[in-house]
């Protein structure tokens, strides 16, 4: 990158390790308002468990509503971590350094928030657990009535992904954080907290051998949740694509589709998250304008490739010629009310930011990101419930069926609850560890040399 | 008690639309052999309702030339099901018998196999069921009362099936074809004989020779939405239009 | 600067001083030995091949002038036809990409390589060449073939298909021949500069380039926009082939992945030719100097990453299709991969995934000089033969309906390709490869500037106890 100062060792574990030893003065403001509004939409759902789906308003023939939109877009959030730690990790881009730790973060919060929406979802959700492969008989019990969960269902693929990809990115933020538990255990004086980080530390002591395990194990781990990264969306998306019943969900780039749109979702939201950090744990010397300009320049790109596969899914979807599809796609165009979301989805999840983006001003200011990718984010959420809502309002020629949707209150609340936990969680977990990972940018420090061509200086790096 | 035969039976049923006359019996008779929620106007503003065999309307026309069509629709028990793939916990599949069977206390109201159901004959327990006092009564012992939460659709009154299949190998007599014992509560409830039940694997069974006459080129039978695939065992007769 | 940490009592700030490299321009001019082996008299080998390419070309252009004569009312004869253009397409036309994709992620490994991928850029003109008579084989919208441009008679042109394909790679062509000139215009004048006696040319093609601050920029600027251009193209004409010239063909066959799958196993095969390219030019074309093991590691990782991503597509595609069991969808994929292409079909998977897949994974064949080079042959293996399936049944469908079932009433056989079909498949691959080895007489193959900012901005240098390589990042 162009700019670059280059900070000492101590000033580094000073900054970034200030708030994990102090709590800043905003935090349990915040924090305390965030929780009412995990109690309120809590509240929503105890209500829900105790008078039954009802409470929504799902209907017929809309079955799936507000909790399977919100399921699907935390999916797609939480694509960002594996996108800028893994991905920009094994590409070496130098500019992941400070925002590696925070991607993750928000990809473990919003994981959980997601597979809670399927717990809001289901009718039942004491029986929930019927979908994971038990032991027909455990301890005299026999949990699951000595049925195995049916491999063929989407809904068994689904926790299976999202599973796999919650493990690794604990894993991940885990082996990643094992210096720096180490270095806190080392700053803290209080004696509790300085139990509590020892035994999470695991003996990190800073050896060559453990520095060694240490600094491949990323890159292992890395490779291994490339597959992840591809499969768990392609398979949220294949909720929708196998089945043949429901007007518009039948696509074979529903897999490509989901996954760029998550990237596109997933890699503002970590823009956004940056600059929230930024602002509030005032790190302007490590979050600079260069990492916006690559997040922007990145999502560029990624929401041009995002809205071809818009593009092609809509064009394929009318070539056949169908009238289902066709009555589908009118209505979604050109009736009130779907005509001012669709209109409102492309503008926020495309047409602003992107235009924004094009130049290199707003790409380099903070707040100018912040506030384009929010907006990315709203015309994201309104994707998912342009792609689910309206296809099962119109299904089939039984037009005697169609219906329309709207969230209730309860849902609606439940919405909340898990926006509020993700940022909730993301700021707890910066309370007790280090959110910007103060070895990582020690390292990138060690790594930097300049090439002096001439007149000119160019900042080089070590290639790993 | 001799070892029951799984295989001998394939339940199938013919709705005849042009005797049918829209009198809504077989809704009525269904409701109350099954124990189906009883819906009132909130439930069907609210798209609610539970209605296991439902008449469909469609209007043509103005009025005085207006004109309805309608058609019992109910589930179709396919071959090729697709709402079986897709329950994540097996609470609904195939039996041996032909019918889509489902199992209220395995399923956890995924609505996976709502969605996948081209013809819309599921349904889910949004609430939990209430009946007044004086029809408590009137509740089949023979039939599970769903909870909340829970999906449920036309069953072929498989209690009723398995009630004269018991009494049927424990007296050692044989099912006769068009045995209003077996026959489910719509059948027997329709004044114009317009649903028939029956046996498909026996080439004499009612079922089968309506199938056998109606299925050729020059008949009136066809299958509903037959472009996906799915095999029903519901055969639809076309009403004779006055020419 | 200073350190002033005290490690004995650890106290002091650390700071870890930038370690400047120094470097000029003048140290480093561009490479003589490069120019002497540019302007020297081709060898035999090069005689050789370009006299063999030349007649095989041959032997493709009489082939097509055959199929022309034939006439053009069979749709079936002309399959392999069809597979062989396509095929340039896939392979020949994805090559440039390479080029284009790591200058604008700002790599340096793959420097000494890139001229060598956009010289592919020339294979276009076969590609286009042999798509001609093409157009004549599709059929137009008059018989009610549906199509994406959603004919209306008298609104729309029955033959938009065609006119929109060709618009688009023509377009496709002329970005490539572009860049490919851009690309090599500070290469022909450094020609212009240092060759005796043969100036008219290279003074012509350098078009008056002399290197100012201005013309740089200028060229970085154009080559990032048409290099994006590009890879627009590049979609848009798969997506005009995979579906108007595809799709269209097999009833029943509505996948809107397809185009993005053949678009990526466009830059599959580009990427393996690619591969093929920089083997030839290291063991036989005296570059060993220049291309190191650092390039053929590159195009591994990336070549492995690449098939993975074919499994992807195509479980995708396949997941939609299979899952529902549709009678229309179930009969595309008996005739697409599990009816009589079978064979062909596990040809496909066993040459495009599992080979290289299960051979990259390993780090020794990845870097290695021998092992990218023989993966990328079978990826090419299987990159004809999922164009064979695909095209050819499509192709040679007989589309007749069964009135009972209203599905297909015969399912196509392989399609065994004649005498003529072979004759035209080997000019499909002879052709490219004559126009690169021609035009290499005068572009040459590895860039004269790109070396020399390799070479400025690749650094080894001593770091602690180790030797490392460090990576100047201009812009």
């Amino acid at each position: 990158m162009q700019e670059h100062t280059q900070l000492s060792d101590k000033e580094i574990t000073d900054d970034l390790l200030s708030p994990v030893i102090r709590s800043p003065k905003w935090f349990w403001m915040t924090i305390g308002s965030l929780g009412l509004i995990m109690l309120l939409g809590l509240s929503g759902y105890v209500w829900e468990l105790y008078s039954g789906l009802g409470v929504t308003n799902v209907k017929r023939p809309v079955y799936w509503g507000a909790y399977i939109t919100n399921f699907v877009f935390w999916i797609g959030i939480s694509h960002a971590g594996i996108m800028v730690s893994a991905i920009l990790r094994l590409t070496q881009a130098e500019w992941r350094r400070s925002i590696t730790r925070a991607a993750e973060v928000l990809t473990l919060f919003s994981l959980i928030a997601a597979l809670s929406n399927i717990l809001f979802h289901v009718g039942r959700p004491w029986r929930i657990y019927w979908i994971t492969p038990l032991p027909p008989v455990v301890i005299g019990y026999d949990f699951a009535r000595g049925i195995w969960p049916n491999i063929r269902s989407p809904f068994v693929w689904d926790p299976v992904a999202v599973g796999t990809y919650l493990l690794s990115t604990i894993l991940f933020i885990y082996t990643c954080l094992l210096p720096d538990i180490a270095l806190v255990r080392d700053k803290v004086k209080s004696k509790i907290p300085k139990i509590i980080y020892s035994v999470l530390a695991l003996g990190f002591r800073g050896t060559p051998r453990q520095w060694k395990i240490q600094a491949t194990t990323p890159i292992l781990l890395s490779a291994l949740v490339l597959p992840i990264f591809v499969s768990v969306h392609s398979i949220v998306s294949w909720d929708f694509a196998v089945s043949i019943a429901v007007e518009g969900w039948h696509s074979t780039i529903f897999a490509p589709y989901f996954i760029i749109g998550a990237i596109h979702s997933g890699v503002s939201a970590v823009a956004c998250l940056m600059a929230g950090l930024l602002w509030l744990y005032k790190l302007d010397k490590y979050i600079k304008p260069d990492h916006f300009d690559a997040i922007g320049r990145l999502l560029v790109i990624v929401a041009t490739i995002w809205l071809f596969t818009l593009f092609l899914e809509w064009i394929f979807a009318l070539y056949p010629l169908e009238d289902p599809e066709i009555a589908l796609r009118n209505m979604q165009v050109f009736q009130s009310p779907w005509n001012y979301l669709f209109i409102l989805f492309l503008f926020t999840a495309y047409i602003i930011p992107v235009s924004a983006w094009l130049f290199k001003n707003i790409r380099r200011s903070a707040k100018w990101m912040f506030f384009t990718t929010i907006l990315v984010n709203v015309g994201m959420w309104l994707e998912r419930f342009l792609i689910i809502i309206p296809g099962l309002s119109r299904r089939t020629e039984l037009s005697f069926n169609w219906g329309s949707y709207s969230p209730s209150l309860v849902e609606m609340g439940l919405v909340a609850f898990t926006f509020a936990f993700v940022i909730c969680g993301i700021l707890v977990f910066a309370r007790i560890f280090p959110i910007i990972p103060p070895f990582d940018v020690k390292e990138g420090m060690r790594l930097r040399h300049v090439i002096k061509i001439g007149k000119r200086n160019i900042s080089a790096v070590v290639r790993e | 008690m001799a070892q029951e035969d799984l295989n001998k039976y394939k339940w199938a049923m013919t709705v005849d639309i042009d005797r049918c006359t829209g009198c809504q019996a077989c809704v009525v008779a269904c409701q109350a052999e099954n124990n189906v929620p009883i819906n009132d106007a909130d439930s069907f503003e609210k798209h609610r309702a539970i209605e296991w065999i439902h008449i469909e309307r469609y209007w043509e026309g103005e009025f005085p030339n207006a004109k309805v069509r309608f058609i019992p629709l109910l589930c179709q028990h396919c071959d090729n099901a697709p709402c079986e793939p897709v329950c994540p916990v097996y609470a609904t599949y195939h039996n041996q018998e032909g019918l889509n069977v489902q199992v209220y206390n395995r399923c956890i109201g995924s609505r996976l196999c709502v969605n996948n159901c081209p013809y819309h004959i599921r349904f889910f327990n949004f609430w939990e069921a209430e009946w007044p006092d004086s029809l408590k009564n009137q509740l089949n012992p023979d039939v599970t009362v769903r909870s909340r939460g829970i999906m449920e659709k036309c069953t072929f009154c498989i209690q009723r099936i398995r009630r004269t299949k018991r009494d049927a190998n424990v007296n050692g007599f044989e099912i006769d074809d068009g045995s209003r014992a077996i026959n489910p509560a719509c059948v027997n409830a329709c004044p114009t004989e317009a649903l028939v039940f029956g046996d498909m694997n026996d080439p004499n069974s009612k079922v089968s020779t309506i199938k056998e006459k109606e299925s050729k080129k020059s008949g009136r039978g066809y299958h509903l939405m037959e472009h996906y695939g799915t095999s029903p065992n519901v055969i639809y007769l076309k009403k004779i239009e006055k020419k | 600067m200073k350190l002033e940490y005290d490690s004995k009592t650890r106290k002091g700030k650390l700071i870890y001083p930038e370690k400047v490299i120094e470097r000029s321009l003048g140290k480093v001019p561009p490479s003589k030995d490069l120019i002497d082996k540019h302007l020297h008299k081709r060898g035999g080998m090069f005689r050789i091949s370009l006299m063999f390419t030349a007649i095989f070309s041959v032997i493709g252009i009489l082939g097509t002038i055959f199929k022309i004569i034939n006439g053009f009312d069979n749709l079936s004869d002309w399959s392999v036809y069809v597979t062989a253009c396509v095929f340039i397409f896939t392979t020949f036309m994805g090559a440039p990409m390479l080029s284009m994709a790591t200058k604008v992620a700002r790599g340096n490994w793959s420097r000494p390589v890139s001229r060598l991928s956009e010289i592919f850029c020339i294979s276009g003109i076969a590609g286009l060449l042999m798509f001609l008579p093409i157009l004549w084989v599709l059929p137009s919208l008059e018989d009610g073939r549906n199509t994406l441009w959603f004919y209306d008679p008298g609104k729309v042109p029955a033959y938009s298909p065609h006119i929109w394909t060709t618009i688009a790679m023509i377009a496709f062509i002329l970005t490539a021949l572009a860049l490919l000139w851009i690309n090599a215009r500070p290469d022909f004048a450094i020609l212009r500069d240092n060759s005796k006696g043969k100036n008219k040319i290279y003074s012509f093609l350098s078009w008056g380039w002399v290197g100012s601050t201005k013309q740089w920029n200028s060229l970085r600027q154009r080559v990032s926009i048409l290099g994006i251009f590009y890879f627009m193209l590049l979609i848009t004409v798969h997506f005009c082939l995979a579906s108007d010239f595809l799709m269209t063909l097999l009833p029943g066959w509505i996948d809107s992945l397809y185009p993005v799958t053949q678009a990526h196993n466009a830059i599959q095969g580009g990427v393996a030719v690619l591969i093929i390219a920089v083997f030839i030019a290291w063991k036989w074309g005296g570059y060993k100097q220049y291309i190191g093991l650092d390039q053929f590691w590159g195009l591994g990782k990336l070549l492995f990453g690449i098939s993975l991503l074919w499994v992807w597509f195509f479980i995708s595609s396949l997941m939609v299709l299979w899952y529902g069991k549709k009678p229309n969808e179930r009969d595309v994929l008996q005739i697409l991969m599990f009816g009589k292409y079978l064979p062909v079909f596990l040809g496909t998977i066993f040459f495009v995934f599992i080979i290289p897949f299960t051979l990259l994974i390993l780090n020794n064949v990845r870097k290695s000089f021998y092992g990218p080079p023989i993966i990328a042959i079978s990826v090419l293996i299987g990159n004809f033969l999922d164009r064979f399936r695909h095209y050819s049944s499509a192709y040679s469908l007989d589309r007749t309906i069964d009135e009972n079932t209203h599905r297909f009433a015969n399912l196509p056989e392989i399609y065994v390709p004649s005498i003529v079909d072979i004759m035209v498949l080997l000019g499909a691959i002879s052709l490219p490869i004559f126009l690169i080895l021609i035009i290499s007489k005068y572009v040459p193959i590895i860039s004269l500037w790109e070396n020399r900012e390799y070479i400025l901005y690749g650094s080894h240098e001593k770091y602690h106890h180790t030797e490392v390589l460090v990576e100047g990042k201009p812009y």
